[in-house]
């Protein structure tokens, strides 16, 4: 399993990203144990510490529960937070980004509109 | 609980000041990475954790006890350099078979595991072997006595790529599968980083910073645009490193500072070792600095 | 944090049946330099002879003195050797303190010396049976155990300890080497002047010589060997390994 080294993106942020993927696709299921942080240092060759650090953020964010001694779990609303967070920021984060990089290509609105839509079709 | 105090440590050694002023803390089981150029001063900070050298003055506890003449610290502890040296009446097993009776953690199994995997000659003497595979007894024997606290100086010199990758990764199973404290040295960062927590800078025999990975990843931006625009922007604040790209571009990397926002230049990242390069240069251009 | 914490004994002794292991090959070579020994001891160290009518008589004294003088010089080396950077290295890849690595190099080194001085000891035998075998002289006599076994058990053990005090000689004259290059200078002038000043001349005299009994020789060497491993233990104390 292979993650970005050379990504702007920490490390740890990379995890979280995986484990929400992993709930997405429902590969890690409601009320489901997901990796401990040495597994997850395991599969991803990275320090423990690193891992923790990711699984700390979905626990902060509440996707994630710990259960004392035996490990953490997925929320039974995670799936629905997730896609919601995402939607709500990085859909909105890409988008601004899209609108950026068309003004400096001198792309009208229209143009992208249109774009956006040639996109769907396909 | 504290591995290692070092508190203001100076050691002079052949003539010169090998170290200025080292001042410290490590806590138990962390990787913690050793960064730093030649001459340093690593390894002979190393060296006087591991009791091989006296500090010329200041404080070096290793936990709690001065390293220098102390059986628990000598236990407790090993320095794998390339210096090691074993007696050349032994075989490689010979060695092998010795060491339970020096360190009680001695992981046998992951000992011969290691040798068998990496196909070491059992029958040839220590001082026989190819760099590259003294390189990696010396490894193997420091990652199977287990101690409390393990430390690695340039470990994987003389080491091919892939070996390298291997022992990193042997490295990082070992110590998931029995946590400890491990101090790795290396001028080479990229290459290790992803094993650490925290890094250790040192420049000229003194601490730079020890902080976490992810806060040296923090620890400074490059800022990219048109000269001017950019030296608005850095006129306040320590200048890391600059580079004019052309005649109106300029990088330079400075301090981050999440309150500053930015109009008119782009905002990178800079990778840790790309940090602790520029911290430790004398000049703020670097090698083309020469060719100006 | 769990650590592990060994007495210096446990250490010593683990060291000491490493070092074992280690430096057979230092032992073997006690071996050669015995047989070297042996074979120039056997053109005798004197001879006499007379002549009576017709009958002549050659008597040739041959002892093992020879090999025992090569035998002391090897221990001298033996010691100086296992205070080079080589051994010493090799100890610091193991669990050691300098104190440790010292007292398990002087256990080594008694061990030795009782093989070395038994066998030394022995070759006296072993030089009779090859005179016997092979030389041409038709009557032999010499001391033997059984004869007088008390003072034969005086003999080896003088042998021993004058063994023991070379290898301390060596060991302590090593450490002082290793500590500062100097001492390659100092050391032979020391033994130049030992026999040759008045003083020198006085202390062999007192150490060799003025002795009621080999009792007194004895509990003089084994008191100069203690004070050579002494100052061996505290030169070495602060040097530095791997430096």
């Amino acid at each position: 399993m292979n993650l970005n080294a050379d990504s702007t993106k920490p490390i740890y942020i990379q995890i979280a990203e995986w484990i929400e993927n992993e709930i997405i696709a429902e590969r890690f299921l409601s009320d489901g144990k997901v990796h401990s942080q040495y597994q997850l240092a395991d599969l991803f060759n990275i320090n423990p510490a690193t891992a923790a650090k990711g699984l700390t953020i979905l626990v902060e964010e509440k996707v994630l529960y710990k259960k004392r001694g035996l490990g953490m779990f997925v929320a039974p609303e995670a799936k629905i937070m997730i896609l919601e967070k995402r939607r709500s920021e990085t859909l909105t984060r890409m988008a601004m980004d899209l609108v950026l990089e068309a003004r400096r290509l001198s792309v009208s609105e229209e143009e992208l509109i249109h774009l956006i839509k040639k996109c769907e079709e396909e | 609980m504290t591995v290692i105090e070092c508190q203001n440590v100076k050691k002079r050694y052949m003539g010169k000041n090998a170290l200025e002023s080292i001042t410290f803390q490590l806590e138990d089981k962390k990787i913690t990475g050793l960064i730093g150029r030649n001459g340093a001063g690593k390894t002979t900070l190393l060296k006087i954790l591991a009791g091989f050298m006296k500090e010329s003055s200041g404080e070096v506890k290793v936990f709690s006890n001065n390293p220098f003449n102390n059986l628990c610290v000598s236990e407790n502890s090993i320095l794998v350099d390339d210096q090691m040296s074993f007696p050349d009446t032994l075989k490689l097993t010979e060695i092998l078979m010795m060491a339970p009776s020096f360190y009680p953690n001695w992981n046998a199994e992951l000992a011969t595991g290691l040798f068998e995997y990496f196909n070491l000659d059992a029958k040839q003497q220590h001082s026989k072997l190819s760099k590259g595979n003294q390189a990696m007894f010396n490894a193997i024997f420091g990652l199977a006595t287990r101690c409390s606290l393990t430390m690695f100086d340039e470990p994987t010199n003389g080491m091919d790529e892939a070996v390298r990758t291997d022992f990193y990764r042997a490295l990082l199973k070992e110590y998931i599968a029995y946590p400890r404290s491990i101090l790795i040295s290396s001028h080479h960062l990229a290459e290790i980083e992803h094993l650490l927590e925290d890094i250790l800078l040192i420049h000229k025999g003194k601490v730079v910073f020890h902080q976490s990975l992810d806060e040296v990843k923090e620890y400074a931006v490059g800022i990219q645009g048109p000269t001017e625009k950019v030296e608005a922007y850095i006129n306040q604040q320590e200048i890391l490193h600059t580079k004019q790209l052309n005649r109106e571009l300029q990088y330079t990397v400075v301090r981050k500072d999440s309150s500053m926002k930015y109009e008119g230049v782009t905002i990178q990242p800079v990778s840790a070792s790309d940090v602790c390069m520029y911290v430790t240069s004398d000049t703020k251009g670097g090698i083309d600095d020469v060719f100006k | 944090m769990f650590l592990s914490k060994s007495s210096l004994g446990k250490v010593v002794r683990a060291q000491v049946r490493f070092k074992m292991t280690a430096y057979m090959g230092a032992v073997l070579s006690l071996i050669v330099v015995q047989l070297v020994g042996l074979i120039i001891s056997l053109n005798g160290t004197g001879s006499m002879g007379t002549s009576i009518d017709n009958i002549s008589i050659q008597v040739n004294i041959v002892t093992h003195d020879g090999v025992f003088m090569f035998v002391a010089i090897w221990a001298l080396f033996v010691g100086n050797l296992i205070t080079t950077k080589a051994y010493r290295y090799d100890d610091f890849s193991f669990v050691t303190t300098r104190l440790s690595g010292n007292i398990a190099n002087i256990i080594i080194l008694c061990m030795v010396s009782v093989f070395a001085g038994v066998t030394t000891f022995l070759s006296n035998y072993l030089l009779r049976v090859v005179l016997l075998l092979f030389g041409s002289s038709s009557y032999l006599k010499s001391p033997g155990i059984l004869e007088n076994p008390l003072s034969s058990y005086l003999n080896v053990m003088v042998i021993i300890i004058l063994i023991l005090t070379a290898a301390s000689a060596g060991y302590f004259g090593g450490m002082l080497l290793q500590k500062s290059k100097v001492f390659m200078v100092l050391i032979p002038a020391f033994i130049i002047a030992i026999p040759v000043t008045k003083s020198g001349q006085a202390f062999l005299a007192y150490v060799f010589m003025e002795n009621e009994s080999m009792l007194f020789l004895l509990v003089k060497l084994v008191s100069i060997t203690i004070i050579l491993f002494a100052l061996a233990i505290v030169t070495s104390n602060r040097l530095e390994v791997r430096a």
